[in-house]
C-alpha cells in the first residue's frame, strides 16, 4: 500500500501567528499507520466549558485527624479553605437494593428537594475507602462508581513538565495559565508549551489517514463529530470534523422531503453547489452547504430507524433521554444546557456508525456555564445535577446496546477553580479532577490527594488556593487513546509532551493504568 | 443613455424600469438573450458605452468579468461598489441607503453618517414594545421592569434590536455598535440579563452612544455598566475579607485586559507579536496584575440594590451606571503593569487611574483596530493596513488617541478596503475577504426584500402588537447580544480545516459558526419568509392563512413582512414590458423565449442586489436551467411568477457566493 505523502509545514503544526520561535523546532510529518478495523470503539470527550469547580464535585472526605491522611489532605483542610462554599461532611446513601437504585427512596432523595444551594451543600457519597466523596447533587455518578463504570483522575490539568511550588519559577509552564480560551486550547491540542493549530483527535485522525483515503473517509460521518459547535480538538490537516446540532437535524425545508417540487429545487441547489466557485472562502461555504444537504438527508432517513429508548426510565420516571424539568427536579430552575440531547445524539450516531461498519468514532460534546465567579451555590449544583443525570442516561443507553466495553467517555475542563472564594463564587485556577466512564474503565481514583494548605508544595504562591496539577491531562488522554488503538509509536505525534512524564524512557509509563 | 447612475434614483425600480426599456429595444430580436444579462450588470459599472455595442456579445461573455474590470472608483459610486461597501458599513443595502451612497459617494456618505446625531434609544423602544405586549399591569417603573412578566424581557429587547438594525437611518453607527458588541461582549446567556433585559437595551444604547466616540471613554462606560457588571460579575465585588477567607473577584479584571483593551502579548504597531530574545512572545500582564486590578473593581453595584451584590428580580437599576459603596472597596495602593495607583483613591478615581494605565499601553491601538477591521472589512488584513488604522487610533490627527469615528473612517476608506472587487479567481495580495455572519446575512436579505413590521397580532394578554419587527432568537447560529461566552461567537484567530487555509496563517473567524446547524436553520427561515411572510403572496393565500398567522404571530420567532412585489414588477417588465400583475405571457408556450430572457434578467437583477460578484457562469447556468424548467403553476401565471422569484432568491441566498463578503 502506497502511503500518501502529505505536506505538513512547521507552521501548520505549530500554529499561532506570532509564535516565531516555532520554526526552530523540527517536526516530522505524522507517520501513517493503518487504522484498527477488527472491532468497534467510540471515544467521547465531554468538555465542561468555563472551568468546572471540581473541588466541589470530587471532595476530600477523609478525617485528617488521628489515623487519617494527615493535616492538609483531608476534609478539615478542605472545609477551612472553601469556607462558605464547603460541602458538608454528611454521608449520603445510595440505598441500593440488589445493586439497583431505589429512585423513590427518601434517603436517595437528598438532591430532589429544597433549593439548589441546599442540595449542593447537603453532603457527599463516599467512594468506598479512597478518601474521596462525590457531591450529593450527583448520585448517578456515585451509582456508576458502584457499578464499576467510573474512574476519577484527581488533581490533573495542563502541564508542560512536572512542577511544584519550588520549581514554579524555573519550570516551563503552560502558556497563559488561567485564560479560558488558551487553557481550552492547551487541552484540546494536547500541547501546553506552544500554541499549535491541530487538535489531538485531529492529529490522531491524520495518523489514520493512510490508504483508501483514510479512516471513515468514505462515510459522511468521517471520524470526528462535534455536537453543537466546532472544537479545536478536531482541527486536523486532512480530516474535516462534522459539526451537528444535538437532536435529529431538521430537514432543509423546501429542498428536501417527499414533495416533488421541493426535491426539484433541492436537486438544482446541489447541482449549483457542485459547480460553484473555487476560491477558498467560497469553497469553504460550498463544502459546508453540501454537507448540510447530504447529512440532513441521511440522518432524517436513518435517525427514526435507531433504537426506541422510551421504555427505559430515569430517576424521575422520565423517558431515558428526556431532561426532566424543574417541576420534577425541584431545584428552583431548569437544568441548564443540552448535554442530554447531545448524548442522545451520540448514542444514535454510534448505532448508525456501527451498523455502517465503521470501526472507530470520536465525539466531542460540551456542557457550558461552569465559569462560576458569582452565585456559585445557586448555579453549580444545577450543572452538576445535569452532568450526573446525563452521564447516567448515556451509560444506560450504551449498556442497553451491550457495547459498554467499547465506548469510553472522559471529561476535560478549562481549569480547576480557586479553593478560596470571592464572596460569591470562585476564580480561575489550575488543577482539578476529571472522570472517565465506561465498561472498559478500571474503577479507582488515580492521582494523589494534594495538600490543600495555603503554603503547601501543591499550591501556587498566592492566597487564593490555585492547586498545581499532579498529573498532566495527556496522562489520561493517552491511556484512552492507547485503548482506542493508537500505537505506541504514534503517541509522540498525538501527544508531543507525553514523554516528559515517562519513566526510564518507557512511553507506556507516562499514562495512567486506567483502562482494562 | 442607458446607464445614468448620476441620477438621484431614490428607488431601484425606476432605474430598472429604464433598463426594461433597453430590454424592450433589444428584446425584439429575440435571439440575443445576453443583452438583458449584460445590461443589468453593467448599469452598476456606470458604462457610457452605447448598448448597441454590447448587444454583439455572445451569451458566454461573462458579465462579472466586465463588471470587475470596468468598476469605477470615481464618485458617484457604481451599484456594485455601493452594494459591496454597504456590506461592510451597514446591515445591508436597502434601496434608499444604496441610492444615498451612490449619490454622495462613499466618503460623503461616511461623513454624513458620522455627523448624524444619536438616534432613538433602544431602551425606550424595548419599553414601548413590552408595554404594548403586556399592558395589564404597569410593570415598568423607575428601577426597570418588575414581575409579573408574561415573557422574559429579552423578547422585547431582541425585537427592538432588530428593528433598529433593519430600519435605523444611522446604519454606520448601528453596524459599528454591532462590531463593538463582538469585542466588548455582554450576553443574554447570563440568565439574569435574559430576564431583566432592560440591561441589554441600556447596553446597546451605550454601544450606540460611544460608537463614534472615544474608546477610552467607552472603556469607562463599560466598566460602570450594570450589564457588564452582571455579565463579568464585578457588580457586588468586595475587598478581601480575611475572616471569611475571601478575595476580590478576578473575572472582569482579567477579561478587561485580555479581551477589551490590551490582549495577551506585546505587539508591534502592525499587530504582529513582539518576540523576546529567545523568540518567545512577551505577555503584557501577569496573574499578579489580574489580582491587583481585581482590587480596583471593588465597591461597585447596581443603583438601588437592597443587598450589595444581590441579584433580585425587582431591585437594582440596570439602566444607569453602577454606584460606588466605599466600605466594600479596597483602598490600598495597587501596582498595575509596573505603574502604581496610590492608596486612598475611591470610586471612579481608582477605576479611571487603572483605565489610564491600560489605555496608555501601545497594544490597545493594534488590538482594537485589527478586530474592528476583521468585523467590518476583511478576515486577513495586511500588516500595513492594521498599522495605518492603528496610527489613526493612536492619533486622529489632532493628537487624540481612541477616536473611533476617525478609526472607522480610516478602516472603510483604506485602499485595501476600497481596492477593486476581485473576481473569485483573481489573486491579489490582500483582497478584502471575509465570511458573513448569520445576523448580517439575515439583515441583508431582509433589507433587500423591503422588510416591514409584522401585520398586527395579539399578545398573550390579548393586546394588539402592531408596527413591531417581531424577531426572537433565530436558529441561525447567532443572535444579537447572545454570544455563548465573553469570547464572542467566534475567536478572531479561528482557522477552518479547509482547502486554501491549510499551510497558511490565514483565518476565517465566521467559519466557526457556519455549519450544518446554522445553514439549515437559515434556509428554513428563508423558506418561512418567502412562503408565509411575503405581502406579495397575500393574493394567493386564503383567509384561514391570515387567521393562522394572526394566531401564531406571538409565538413565531420571525414575524415580519417582506414584500417581493417590486421584484415581481421588474420581472414582469422584463417579460412583457408592463407591471399589471397578469404575467399574461409567462405560461404561454408561444412566448417561451421571452420567458427565458426575462428569467435571465430577473436572476441578474437579484444578483446585483444580493451578491457582489455574480455566480460562477456554470452555477448561473444551472440555476437558469432549473428556472426554465416546466412551470409548476401552469394555470396560474402570477403564482408561477412568484415561485420563480422565490426560488431565485433562495438559490442566490443559499449560494456560497452570498456568504462571502468581498
Amino acid at each position: 500500500m502506497k502511503t500518501p505523502d502529505i505536506k505538513v509545514s512547521r507552521r501548520d503544526l505549530l500554529k499561532l501567528m506570532a509564535l516565531g520561535s516555532v520554526s526552530q523546532m523540527s517536526f516530522a510529518a505524522p507517520q501513517k499507520t493503518p487504522w484498527p478495523k477488527d472491532d468497534y470503539k467510540a471515544l467521547v470527550c465531554l468538555f465542561l466549558y468555563g472551568g468546572n469547580d471540581s473541588w466541589n464535585l470530587l471532595i476530600p472526605a477523609a478525617d485528617e485527624q488521628g489515623a487519617g491522611p494527615g493535616v492538609g489532605f483531608g476534609y478539615q483542610t478542605y472545609q477551612q479553605r472553601r469556607a462558605e462554599l464547603a460541602v458538608a461532611a454528611e454521608r449520603l446513601s445510595l440505598n441500593l437494593q440488589n445493586g439497583q437504585p431505589q429512585w423513590s427512596s427518601p434517603d436517595y432523595n437528598a438532591y430532589k428537594s429544597g433549593s439548589a444551594a441546599e442540595s449542593y451543600f447537603k453532603g457527599l457519597y463516599e467512594l468506598d475507602n479512597t478518601g474521596w466523596g462525590i457531591n450529593g447533587c450527583a448520585p448517578e455518578l456515585a451509582l456508576l462508581w458502584q457499578q464499576q463504570q467510573l474512574a476519577w483522575v484527581a488533581n490533573t490539568g495542563t502541564l508542560v513538565e512536572p512542577v511544584t511550588r519550588e520549581t514554579l519559577a524555573s519550570a516551563r509552564l503552560p502558556y497563559f495559565l488561567y485564560a479560558h480560551n488558551h487553557q481550552q486550547r492547551v487541552l484540546t491540542t494536547a500541547n501546553a508549551e506552544r500554541m499549535v493549530r491541530y487538535g489531538w483527535a485531529g492529529r490522531l485522525a491524520d495518523v489514520w489517514m493512510s490508504g483508501q483515503g483514510g479512516i471513515n473517509a468514505a462515510h459522511p460521518f468521517g471520524l470526528n463529530i462535534s455536537m453543537g459547535n466546532n472544537s479545536p480538538i478536531f482541527a486536523s490537516h486532512q480530516a474535516q470534523e462534522l459539526v451537528l446540532p444535538p437532536g435529529k437535524p431538521p430537514l432543509v425545508v423546501g429542498m428536501q422531503g417527499d414533495n416533488k417540487m421541493h426535491q426539484a429545487l433541492g436537486d438544482a441547489y446541489q447541482q449549483m453547489l457542485a459547480v460553484s466557485g473555487s476560491d477558498r472562502f467560497r469553497g469553504y461555504m460550498q463544502s459546508q452547504q453540501q454537507r448540510m444537504m447530504n447529512i440532513t438527508s441521511m440522518l432524517n432517513e436513518r435517525w427514526p430507524q435507531t433504537r426506541d429508548y422510551s421504555k427505559i426510565t430515569g430517576p424521575y420516571d422520565e423517558k431515558l433521554f428526556d431532561l426532566p424539568d424543574n417541576r420534577l427536579v425541584g431545584l428552583g430552575e431548569n437544568l441548564p444546557g443540552n448535554l442530554t440531547a447531545q448524548l442522545e445524539s451520540v448514542a444514535r450516531l454510534i448505532e448508525i456508525g456501527r451498523s455502517d461498519g465503521l470501526s472507530r468514532q470520536i465525539f466531542f460534546v460540551t456542557l457550558g456555564g461552569f465559569d462560576t465567579h458569582a452565585v456559585q451555590a445557586d448555579k453549580h449544583p444545577l450543572l452538576l445535577r445535569h452532568l450526573s443525570l446525563a452521564l447516567w442516561k448515556f451509560q444506560t443507553a450504551i449498556n442497553s446496546m451491550g457495547i459498554e466495553k467499547q465506548v469510553t467517555l472522559f471529561t476535560q475542563s478549562d481549569f480547576g477553580r480557586t479553593l478560596q472564594n470571592n464572596g460569591s463564587g470562585t476564580d480561575h485556577a489550575w488543577g482539578g479532577h476529571q472522570l472517565v466512564m465506561g465498561g472498559a474503565v478500571k474503577r479507582g481514583v488515580y492521582g494523589n490527594m494534594p495538600d490543600l494548605r495555603e503554603n503547601s508544595p501543591n499550591m501556587v504562591a498566592d492566597q487564593r488556593g490555585r492547586v498545581i496539577p499532579g498529573l498532566a491531562a495527556e496522562q489520561t488522554s493517552a491511556a484512552i487513546a492507547s485503548w482506542f488503538g493508537l500505537q505506541d509509536t504514534d503517541m509522540g505525534t498525538v501527544f508531543p509532551g507525553l514523554r516528559r512524564f515517562a519513566k526510564d524512557g518507557n512511553i507506556r509509563s507516562a499514562w495512567l493504568p486506567i483502562m482494562a | 443613455m442607458y446607464c445614468d447612475s448620476n441620477r438621484l434614483d431614490s428607488d431601484f425600480p425606476t432605474n430598472r424600469y429604464r433598463l426594461a426599456g433597453v430590454k424592450q429595444h433589444a428584446g425584439r430580436v429575440h435571439n440575443k438573450p445576453a443583452v438583458a444579462v449584460l445590461v443589468v450588470w453593467l448599469v452598476g459599472a456606470c458604462l457610457s458605452t452605447p448598448v448597441a455595442a454590447q448587444t454583439q456579445q455572445p451569451l458566454s461573455a461573462q458579465p462579472q468579468k466586465i463588471a470587475a474590470t470596468m468598476i469605477s472608483t470615481e464618485k458617484p459610486e457604481s451599484l456594485q461598489e455601493a452594494v459591496r461597501f454597504l456590506n461592510q458599513a451597514s446591515f445591508g443595502p436597502d434601496s434608499q441607503t444604496l441610492a444615498s451612497v451612490r449619490q454622495q459617494g462613499i466618503e460623503g456618505w461616511i461623513n454624513q453618517q458620522l455627523a448624524m446625531p444619536l438616534g432613538p434609544s433602544n431602551l425606550n423602544r424595548t419599553v414601548e414594545i413590552a408595554l404594548m405586549s403586556e399592558p395589564v399591569t404597569p410593570w415598568f417603573g423607575s428601577m426597570g421592569f418588575v414581575p409579573p412578566r408574561s415573557s422574559p424581557l429579552w423578547v422585547y429587547q431582541n425585537a427592538a434590536w432588530w428593528e433598529q438594525a433593519l430600519t435605523a437611518p444611522d446604519q454606520l453607527r448601528q453596524r459599528v455598535a454591532f462590531a463593538l458588541s463582538e469585542i466588548l461582549v455582554v450576553s443574554s446567556t447570563e440568565g439574569y440579563l435574559n430576564i431583566r433585559a432592560e440591561a441589554l437595551a441600556a447596553w446597546q444604547d451605550l454601544l450606540l452612544q460611544h460608537a463614534f466616540g472615544n474608546y477610552r471613554e467607552l472603556l469607562s462606560a463599560v466598566s460602570y455598566s450594570p450589564a457588564m457588571g452582571v455579565f463579568l460579575s464585578h457588580h457586588g465585588n468586595r475587598k478581601a475579607d480575611p475572616k471569611k477567607q475571601t478575595s476580590p473577584d478576578e473575572n472582569y479584571a482579567r477579561e478587561l485586559m485580555q479581551l477589551f483593551a490590551i490582549g495577551l502579548y506585546q505587539v508591534n504597531p502592525d499587530g504582529s507579536t513582539r518576540l523576546d530574545s529567545k523568540g518567545q512572545p512577551v505577555p503584557v500582564y501577569t496573574q499578579q496584575d489580574v489580582m491587583e486590578l481585581a482590587r480596583v473593581f471593588t465597591g461597585w453595584d447596581m443603583v438601588g440594590n437592597l443587598y450589595y451584590g444581590g441579584k433580585g428580580l425587582n431591585v437594582g437599576n440596570l439602566m444607569t451606571p453602577m454606584e460606588f459603596t466605599e466600605k466594600f472597596h479596597d483602598t490600598d495602593s495597587k501596582t498595575l503593569l509596573g505603574k502604581t495607583i496610590p492608596a486612598g483613591l475611591k470610586g471612579k478615581d481608582d477605576v479611571e487611574a487603572a483605565l489610564d494605565i491600560l489605555f496608555a499601553r501601545p497594544e490597545v491601538a493594534p488590538f482594537v483596530s485589527r478586530q474592528l477591521i476583521q468585523r467590518l472589512v476583511t478576515s486577513n488584513p495586511s500588516a500595513a493596513y492594521v498599522k495605518r488604522v492603528s496610527a489613526v487610533f493612536d492619533n486622529n490627527g489632532k493628537g487624540i488617541k481612541g477616536d473611533l469615528a476617525a478609526v472607522v473612517k480610516a478602516i472603510l476608506l483604506d485602499p485595501e478596503a476600497r481596492q477593486p472587487v476581485m473576481n473569485p479567481d483573481t489573486s491579489a495580495a490582500n483582497p478584502p475577504l471575509k465570511l458573513r455572519e448569520p445576523i448580517l446575512a439575515m439583515s441583508h436579505l431582509l433589507r433587500t426584500l423591503n422588510v416591514q413590521p409584522a401585520a398586527p397580532f395579539n399578545s398573550r394578554q390579548n393586546s394588539q402588537i402592531h408596527d413591531v419587527y417581531w424577531i426572537k432568537r433565530l436558529p441561525i447560529g447567532q443572535n444579537p447580544l447572545n454570544s455563548p461566552s465573553v469570547f464572542n461567537f467566534f475567536e478572531p484567530d479561528f482557522q477552518p480545516v479547509a482547502e486554501g487555509f491549510r499551510d497558511t496563517d490565514d483565518v476565517a473567524p465566521e467559519a466557526a459558526i457556519l455549519d450544518v446547524q446554522s445553514l439549515s436553520g437559515f434556509n428554513n427561515r428563508i423558506d418561512l419568509l418567502l412562503n408565509s411572510r411575503d405581502k406579495a403572496r397575500l393574493p394567493f393565500q386564503n383567509a384561514q392563512f391570515a387567521e393562522q398567522l394572526q394566531r401564531n404571530g406571538f409565538n413565531s420567532d420571525l414575524n415580519v413582512q417582506i414584500d417581493t412585489s417590486p421584484i415581481a414588477q421588474r420581472f414582469e417588465q422584463y417579460l412583457e414590458q408592463d407591471s399589471n400583475g397578469d404575467f399574461a405571457t409567462l405560461n404561454n408556450p408561444a412566448f417561451s423565449l421571452q420567458r427565458q430572457e426575462a428569467i435571465s434578467a430577473l436572476l441578474d437583477d437579484l444578483q446585483s442586489r444580493l451578491l457582489v460578484v455574480p455566480l460562477a457562469p456554470k452555477a448561473r447556468q444551472v440555476v437558469l436551467d432549473y428556472l426554465n424548467g416546466p412551470a409548476v403553476y401552469p394555470k396560474n401565471a402570477p403564482m408561477e411568477a412568484n415561485r420563480l422569484v422565490r426560488d431565485s432568491i433562495r438559490l442566490l441566498v443559499m449560494s456560497p457566493e452570498y456568504w462571502v463578503q468581498r
